[in-house]
């Protein structure tokens, strides 16, 4: 056997004329086609041949008896990928054309085209669905820009443009078949040396493109999963860009107090670390502690201050303002009532807002 | 798609008219050029895409399937079929005489 080389299925599997012209293209130079995949076709090497390929839509899988006859009148089976049956005759022999009625071969090509109907219909109702989804996510967010910043959002970008590429994919194929249906049903053969160059370099670029991106997108919440990390916050200098709780307190008796604590992590003085493409820096520390001999003051026990820092690092600094908003929003309590008067403060306090304390307790 | 009456196509009417006769895949297409009387050579492809489709509409059925080889015959009312289309086909030749006059 010969190497075998692959290529990518850069065109429509459904371009039945373009495949074979350009299967017969790979066969006069020497590469003859062994399998058929959606992804990749194999083609092994040998001797340059005149070929010609015709690619068969049969929803039953061929019998032993038929392969046989199709054989017998010079036609070779070849590989299949799903209902595509390819075979192939020698340029030379003077095999009966595969299908000698376009009005017959039409009406074969009439439940595939109805499928791919039927499945245009499903993508688009989940296409819409979808949409809606995004658009209700975020018109009716209140907190957009925070939720920007987190893992999903870039994913969800990506996974977007992906599933719209899918579904233009699912519209071009439905096309192709209407197509072809049509106009072998008027009588018009199938082009078998039909120009595919132009159609497969499209392919390519499209590839080019999609395929990265949908990659992309796959590999994203695994570097988030893989940089994210919990561990206890070390009582001495840290390099945090952080306050500590004993720079505010500035007492010699604050002593950390530990609370829930699994394993590896003291939960109330932890640091968590988080990635995203928006934020590629992400921390949340909190540390706790507790003052012997004095009390709160509503005498409700001994003092024991908290303080949570939440640290972004911004890839767009211009998303920096809406941030903060939205941070306050999220975690700054207030009445309704200091709202309504202090509408606007905030973003003149935080005019830089890729450092932000925020103290809870 | 199924058949509604509408004019044949050539594979199919040669197919029914040649499977009035029950025969084999194999033997088929040599019978339908015999039928012809030469004239048409059908494709293998066209050839098990009408068995499929006449299949489905009852139009033809198999007698004999020994696993190796399938024996297909045209059913009663694939021979209807095929009468009412022989019948169109003549009023079309009886209308087209004015031709030959």
């Amino acid at each position: 056997m010969g190497k075998v080389v692959k290529r990518l299925m850069l065109d429509d599997i459904y371009a039945i004329g373009r495949n074979e012209s350009w299967f017969s293209a790979m066969a006069s130079k020497g590469l003859h086609l062994k399998k058929f995949g959606h992804l990749f076709v194999s083609f092994e090497k040998g001797e340059p041949k005149k070929t010609k390929y015709r690619i068969d839509y049969l929803e039953k899988a061929p019998s032993q008896e038929q392969l046989d006859v199709y054989k017998d009148c010079g036609w070779n089976f070849i590989a299949n990928n799903g209902y595509f049956y390819v075979f192939s005759a020698n340029e030379k022999s003077c095999a009966t054309e595969l299908h000698t009625d376009p009005i017959e071969q039409g009406f074969s090509l009439s439940e595939l085209n109805i499928r791919l109907r039927n499945n245009l219909i499903t993508l688009s109702i989940a296409m819409l669905l979808f949409l809606g989804l995004m658009i209700s996510i975020y018109c009716f967010n209140d907190e957009l820009y925070l939720y920007m910043i987190k893992g999903q959002f870039t994913q969800q970008m990506l996974l977007m443009i992906v599933e719209l590429h899918i579904f233009y994919s699912a519209i071009r194929n439905y096309r192709i078949t209407r197509n072809l249906k049509q106009s072998l049903l008027r009588g018009t053969d199938i082009n078998h040396n039909e120009d595919y160059r132009k159609a497969r370099l499209l392919g390519g670029i499209s590839a080019g493109i999609f395929l990265p991106i949908a990659l992309f997108s796959i590999i994203i919440p695994f570097v988030g999963i893989a940089k994210s990390e919990d561990y206890t916050l070390p009582e001495g200098n840290t390099y945090l860009p952080i306050i500590r709780l004993a720079e505010i307190e500035k007492s010699p008796n604050l002593m950390r107090e530990t609370s829930y604590h699994d394993k590896k992590v003291d939960w109330a003085n932890r640091v968590s670390f988080d990635w995203s493409l928006m934020a590629p820096v992400q921390y949340e520390i909190d540390e706790h502690g507790i003052i012997n001999g004095e009390m709160w003051g509503d005498k409700s026990g001994v003092y024991s201050p908290s303080i949570t820092t939440r640290y972004y690092k911004l890839t767009l600094g211009s998303m920096a303002d809406n941030l903060t908003l939205d941070l306050i929003n999220r975690y700054v309590w207030r009445d309704e009532l200091w709202k309504r008067e202090n509408r606007g403060y905030y973003t003149a306090a935080f005019p830089k807002a890729d450092f932000l304390p925020g103290r809870n307790g | 798609m199924s058949y509604s009456g509408s004019p044949m196509t050539e594979a199919m009417y040669y197919i029914l008219l040649a499977l009035v006769n029950p025969n084999h895949g194999y033997q088929l297409m040599a019978a339908i050029e015999e039928v012809s009387n030469g004239r048409i050579k059908m494709g293998p492809g066209t050839l098990y895409g009408v068995l499929t489709r006449l299949q489905k509409d009852n139009l033809i059925e198999i007698l004999n399937d020994d696993g190796r080889r399938k024996t297909y015959a045209t059913t009663a009312d694939g021979r209807a079929a095929l009468e009412a289309e022989y019948e169109r086909l003549k009023d079309m030749i009886r209308d087209g005489r004015i031709l030959e006059g």
